[in-house]
């Protein structure tokens, strides 16, 4: 490092924070393991619940520094300087507070008294070598063994007290470290004794450097003041006594005011000062009070400012005050690092632009007072600067005191040395680094636009140290920003410093975008003018005129780079962001399908005359990107001054544009067309103007002719590209709602009214939802899957088209059908498309119920070789008419159709809320399964008027069906009774069981008959038999009669014998019609079949 | 053309003085406040969207580094204004105190309730700064701008050119060392 920085450098002991040395001696750590474990215990995984110390590794044969000789008269001593440099690092680094003394001894050691005396020799060694320090020394022995509790080790406390004695030891200086798993705790209790050790050697020390106070006078030793309160301060914090550390330093600082300033030693009291003041800061930081440490600093500036020193190193004062102020923010940090909290007003950040700016200082003088230096001088006055025994004293004069005259010659020739120095020194990177320290702690305090300052100040530096890349990439950054907030002095100072930049690094696009910008924003049209002429030198692949305000040295050779500049593609200057010289509105005129009308107007206020190249137009339709050439050359040729041009341009669309969004991206104007030298301005179109915050309040100012004109353009940027319309009818022919499992059907009817043939016509049939339908063709009944496109090929004129679907939907929710048919006539796309809902309803409920055979009554459960009645209801519920066209029955083998199925429903047509029956008898099967599927019925059917018919299967609902032991069957002679006319009538009894049923018989008397037979008997039926009971019936009256009641009853006990009165009500005809004899007439049997009720 | 706009601008003024005589927070100056206080290097005024709507300083050759500041001192006003809005209820107060010092500068702030901003800058070394002064300046700055804006020849959001207001301005600065 160069001489001027090292000596303004702090050196690296004054910034650490302080910890008491402890020297270790005796741990061998590169071969014996346990040593190891036991160092890095004690220096790695340091945490801050630790003891604040640090430990060094010291060789057994350590020579450590001997202190000075006791100065016999105090009186007669005279300091040579404030601060030695060495002072510090020595109390940091080489006289431990403590020193500690490892060794391996166990107590029941083989070798114990050989192994003793080395070690005592060891600690009688180091003694010695310490000789004259209070340095405190303690033996550490590392014992393998575990330790028994104190007091039963009695060979432990023998030999320890035997140890101690010998090597002169105090009691509490022996400690023992056994190695267990526990090594961490170990070592941490042997630190906190080490420190307790530590805190009262320092206090020791303390003490003697308070003792030679009485001694001391303050005309004499003003410096010993200033150096032992440094020195009490600097222990106190060792020990970790911060407030007396702060009490100690604040006094040394204020004896360092006292002290008279003189040539001599003003250099030294500053240095010295600002160590003092960083160390009152760090301290109260520590103990946070930040704004205690904050007016500190403050006031010692304030005290310093002034005192400028030689006015010909005037520049290392002005370096003096930027070091203050960038060790002071670099403190700062650390503590917020540490966590105190800072604010947006409070931060390092000030800190790090003040001392940046008090090195812009240090550069301005640097560059006034030492551009005459131009040799080093000899002999070198600034040899040995390194090595001085004293802070900031001159290398030519060490030690000297500020009463001695100076010796001007030596003077002089280490001011030129310093000068030499400082103009060889790069001050541009240290304001650069400092500035950007203090960016970043802007930034993360959320001062933008401070950081942008300061941003724009580095630019500025970069451009001062001839670094015009970085210098232009910066201001190119902060430039959108300024002129976004409309700060325009500060954006026009940075457009000017870029465009210097630009012209120096040759760089075409920076400096044409800067330029296009520059000719819109200053005012004076020779500047204007003058920037315009050298945007249209650099289009026509010249060299532009040179930018005022760059270094005379620098134009040849940025001349020379604008030889072969180029740009790598066309330099897009966006339009949008500055108020620019030209301003461009477009507009979408008229907007059909076969031609779309764009104007777009351009105003140009420019100082020359000026042609560009080509007016393109850039618009995007259907995610598809077009550029289309609006005007050329001539058309585009500007005079100075005002002036407002208009152009027209018509697009065609294209198919795939119909119905999409166009619009105009973006509109272009090309200047020059030098391949690395052609520029491209952008225009949104809208022609707004950047600067005007409120756009809606911009009628209300007073605009001039072509500005007015300009005005009063609405722009307009997007269009739907419309589609032409559909000359051809369709006709949907449905009728919702669809009823739930019918075939519904759907028919389109097209008619061409088109003039010329439609081509490509092609129809389209989709559900948009519930997409689980079958779709068939009316006609075929061909099954389709959806969706569905047909292609019609060409329509003629005046055609027509019929197209029919049936579709089955077979779940309640709604659909939505989408037709549409497209085709191209004359080159354009027609589309002509249809959606409509379907509902879909229920068109019936049926329900099948079981009835007893001759008197209809519901039943519970049927009985074998018993028959009964299967009744089938349908209730209609839909508004659709519904038409049966057919039903029938399928059954079970183990059921007996008594008589022929005879449908009924056949050809009924039925709307809401009508009911249909039909009964159908049925005999079961004895021996039918549980299980059996009884049968269905199944209907037949579709809408009114419609053939394409859905079966609809409806099954007889299961019901148990039990056994029958025993069956009662009765028969008479003629089915119908005469009055007065014998009538015989039979039952007949059936066991069908396997065991004998034994019956009692009664058959009641009857008002209205005679009878003859068994009225009263006991029955045996064998089983598997039959018996027949024949009566003779003689009817007494005319009508329904009640017959005479069979009854039976059971004897004896047979649990299989069913409810047997249940039985015969079931079987057995109450009543008979009886008829009145005719007249004349013969009697007969074959008289109509009786009508039983 | 010229009709129509003059239409417009009686409108406007009509409004304006509608609103004028509704708005009652609005702060008029009183005849205490309006004694001679002159002792800023530069007064700014500066618009919703933190565009410069005024700025004056003492000594033009150091124009461009006021403008930094008062650039700067925007941050500061935007954080004010973020953290008051949620913690503070008392909106109608509208001094914001002192905004940051340089060893140069003192530098205070004034927010309306329509967001536009006064800043001005005291020298340093102004030592006799009262708290009530510098109240009492902006209040009389804001009253001012107030006026700017009720003239119905004004547009809202131009920068202000105003004799009237440049007077006031001119009154509060520190008189020029001859």
């Amino acid at each position: 490092m160069s001489y001027v920085n090292k000596e303004f450098e702090f050196p690296a002991e004054l910034l650490v924070h302080p910890q008491a040395l402890i020297g270790v001696i005796g741990l061998d750590t590169l071969n014996n393991a346990l040593h190891k474990a036991t160092w890095d215990a004690m220096c790695n995984h340091r945490r801050s619940e630790r003891s604040p110390v640090q430990f060094k590794f010291f060789p057994p044969t350590h020579e450590f520094p001997k202190p000075k000789a006791k100065k016999a008269a105090y009186e007669l001593h005279i300091p040579k300087g404030i601060l030695k440099r060495n002072w510090m690092h020595k109390h940091l680094t080489q006289i431990p507070a403590v020193i500690v003394i490892f060794y391996d001894l166990d107590w029941d050691d083989p070798d114990w008294e050989e192994k003793k005396s080395e070690c005592v020799s060891r600690v009688r060694s180091i003694r010695s070598s310490l000789e004259g320090r209070n340095c405190k020394i303690c033996l550490v022995l590392i014992q393998k063994t575990a330790p028994l509790p104190s007091g039963e080790d009695v060979l432990g406390t023998e030999r320890a007290n035997a140890l101690y004695q010998a090597a002169e030891l105090g009691y509490k200086a022996l400690f023992i470290l056994p190695h267990t798993e526990h090594l961490l705790g170990y070592t941490s209790n042997l630190e906190k004794a080490f420190y307790d050790l530590a805190v009262s050697y320092y206090q020791m020390e303390m003490r003697s450097v308070k003792s030679h106070r009485e001694n001391m006078n303050k005309t004499t030793h003003q410096y010993l003041y200033v150096r032992h309160q440094f020195k009490l301060g600097f222990f106190s914090e060792l020990k970790q006594d911060l407030n007396s550390a702060h009490a100690y330093y604040s006094e040394a600082y204020s004896n360092l005011l006292e002290v008279r300033l003189s040539d001599t030693n003003e250099f030294e009291v500053k240095t010295v000062a600002g160590y003092i003041d960083y160390k009152v800061c760090r301290v109260l930081f520590c103990q946070n009070k930040p704004r205690d440490a904050i007016s500190h600093f403050k006031a010692h500036i304030e005290h310093y400012k002034q005192k400028r020193g030689h006015a010909h190193l005037l520049f290392q004062h002005f370096a003096w005050l930027s070091k203050q102020y960038s060790i002071f923010a670099d403190l700062f940090d650390e503590m917020i690092h540490q966590g105190l909290p800072a604010a947006q007003t409070q931060h390092p950040g000030f800190y790090y632009h003040q001392a940046a700016k008090y090195a812009i200082q240090r550069k301005e003088f640097a560059l006034q007072l030492c551009s005459g230096v131009t040799a080093y001088p000899e002999p070198d006055p600034l040899v040995g600067w390194d090595r001085l025994e004293y802070y900031g004293q001159r290398a030519w004069r060490p030690c000297k005191l500020s009463a001695e005259p100076l010796d001007p010659d030596m003077e002089r020739l280490g001011i030129i040395a310093l000068q030499f120095v400082e103009r060889a020194t790069d001050i541009s990177s240290l304001i650069i680094g400092l500035l950007g320290s203090a960016i970043s702690q802007f930034k993360t305090y959320r001062c933008f636009r401070m950081r942008r300052r300061l941003i724009v100040q580095m630019g500025e530096e970069y451009f001062n140290s001839r670094e015009y890349g970085k210098a232009l990439t910066l201001v190119m950054h902060m430039l959108y920003d300024y002129r976004q907030e409309q700060w325009y002095l500060i954006g026009d100072k940075l457009l000017k410093s870029g465009l210097a930049s630009s012209y120096l690094t040759a760089s075409v696009t920076d400096y044409i975008q800067l330029c296009v910008e520059g000719i819109g924003r200053f005012n004076k049209i020779s500047e204007a003018s003058r920037i315009m002429n050298n945007l249209i030198k650099v289009v026509q692949g010249q060299v532009p005129d040179k930018e005022p305000d760059i270094p005379y040295d620098e134009e040849a050779k940025a001349k020379h780079l604008w030889l072969t500049a180029k740009s790598s593609s066309p330099v897009f200057v966006d339009m949008s962001l500055f108020p620019p010289p030209i301003q461009l509105k477009a507009v979408i005129e008229k907007h059909e399908y076969d031609s779309i009308v764009i104007k777009i107007v351009i105003r140009s206020i420019l100082p020359e005359e000026f042609q560009f190249d080509c007016l393109k137009l850039c618009v995007t339709c259907a995610t598809q990107a077009r550029e289309h050439v609006v005007a050329r050359n001539e058309d585009l040729l500007f005079k100075n001054g005002e002036e407002l041009k208009e152009f027209s341009t018509t697009l065609t669309p294209q198919p795939q544009d119909i119905g999409k969004t166009l619009q105009i991206t973006s509109v272009l104007l090309n200047i020059g067309n030098l391949e690395g030298r052609c520029a491209v301005l952008k225009f949104t179109g809208l022609g707004t103007d950047p600067t005007t915050l409120t756009p809606e309040l911009s009628f209300f100012k007073l605009h001039q002719d072509i500005e007015k004109e300009f005005c009063k353009i609405k722009p307009c940027l997007t269009c739907v590209v419309s589609r032409r319309s559909a000359e051809i009818d369709m006709v949907i022919d449905a009728e919702p709602p669809a009823i739930f499992n019918e075939w519904y059907p759907i028919r389109v009817r097209l008619k061409s009214r088109e003039t010329s043939t439609a081509t490509e016509a092609v129809f389209s049939f989709g559900i948009s939802q519930g997409n689980d339908c079958e779709v068939e063709d009316i006609e075929t009944r061909e099954h389709l899957s959806l969706p569905l496109t047909f292609s019609f090929g060409d329509i003629e004129p005046g055609a027509t088209f019929e197209k029919g679907f049936i579709m089955k939907i077979s779940s309640m929710e709604s659909r939505t059908v989408d037709i549409k048919v497209s085709y191209n006539v004359d080159g354009n796309a027609c589309l002509i498309e249809s959606n409509f809902k379907i509902d879909v309803i229920e068109g019936f409920t049926t329900s099948i119920k079981y009835l007893g055979l001759l008197r209809f009554e519901p039943l519970d459960n049927l009985y074998e070789r018993e028959a009964f009645n299967a009744e089938l209801v349908y209730n209609a519920q839909s508004m659709v008419p519904i038409t049966i066209h057919s039903s029938y029955i399928n059954i079970s083998p183990w059921l007996k159709l008594i008589d022929d199925y005879y449908d009924s429903f056949k050809g009924l047509c039925m709307r809401k809320d009508e009911v249909a029956q039909n009964v159908v008898s049925l005999l079961p099967i004895p021996g039918i399964p549980k299980s059996e599927e009884l049968g269905e019925i199944v209907l037949v059917w579709a809408r009114e008027g419609e053939n394409a018919t859905t079966e609809t299967k409806i099954k007889l609902p299961p019901i148990e069906i039990n056994e029958t032991p025993l069956t009662v069957v009765m028969k008479t002679g003629p089915s119908l009774g005469t009055y007065v006319t014998l009538l015989p009538v039979t039952y007949t009894l059936t066991n069908h069981s396997h065991s004998l049923i034994t019956l009692s018989l009664v058959v009641e008397a009857s008002p209205s008959f005679m009878f003859a037979g068994h009225k009263q008997m006991v029955l045996y039926l064998q089983p598997k038999s039959s018996k027949d009971l024949r009566y003779c019936l003689y009817p007494l009256y005319c009508g329904v009669l009640a017959l005479p009641k069979l009854k039976l009853s059971q004897i004896g006990d047979n649990p299989s014998l069913p409810n047997l009165t249940a039985l015969l009500d079931r079987t057995l005809h109450s009543t008979m019609y009886i008829m009145p004899k005719a007249k004349g007439q013969p009697e007969e049997e074959n008289l109509p079949t009786p009508a039983i009720t | 053309m010229c009709l129509h706009s003059l239409v417009i601008r009686l409108k406007r003024f009509l409004i304006v003085i509608l609103f004028k005589c509704q708005v009652s927070d609005f702060p008029h100056a009183s005849v205490n406040d309006l004694r001679n206080i002159n002792m800023a290097v530069c007064v700014s005024l500066i618009g919703k969207e933190n565009a410069p709507k005024y700025i004056t300083c003492l000594d033009y050759e150091k124009e461009l580094d006021f403008h930094y500041k008062i650039h700067t001192s925007l941050d500061i006003i935007e954080e004010k204004l973020n953290s008051s809005v949620k913690t503070v209820n008392d909106t109608r107060e509208l001094y914001l105190g002192l905004l940051y010092a340089t060893e140069e500068h003192k530098i205070f702030g004034y927010v309306t309730n329509t967001k536009i901003k006064i800043v001005i800058i005291i020298d340093a070394n102004h030592s006799s700064l009262r708290d009530n002064e510098i109240r009492a300046m902006f209040r009389n700055l804001h009253a001012a701008y107030a006026d700017v804006v009720c003239n119905p020849f004004y547009i809202p959001g131009e920068p202000i050119n105003s004799k009237k207001f440049n007077s006031i301005v001119e009154g509060m600065m520190l008189s020029k060392k001859i």
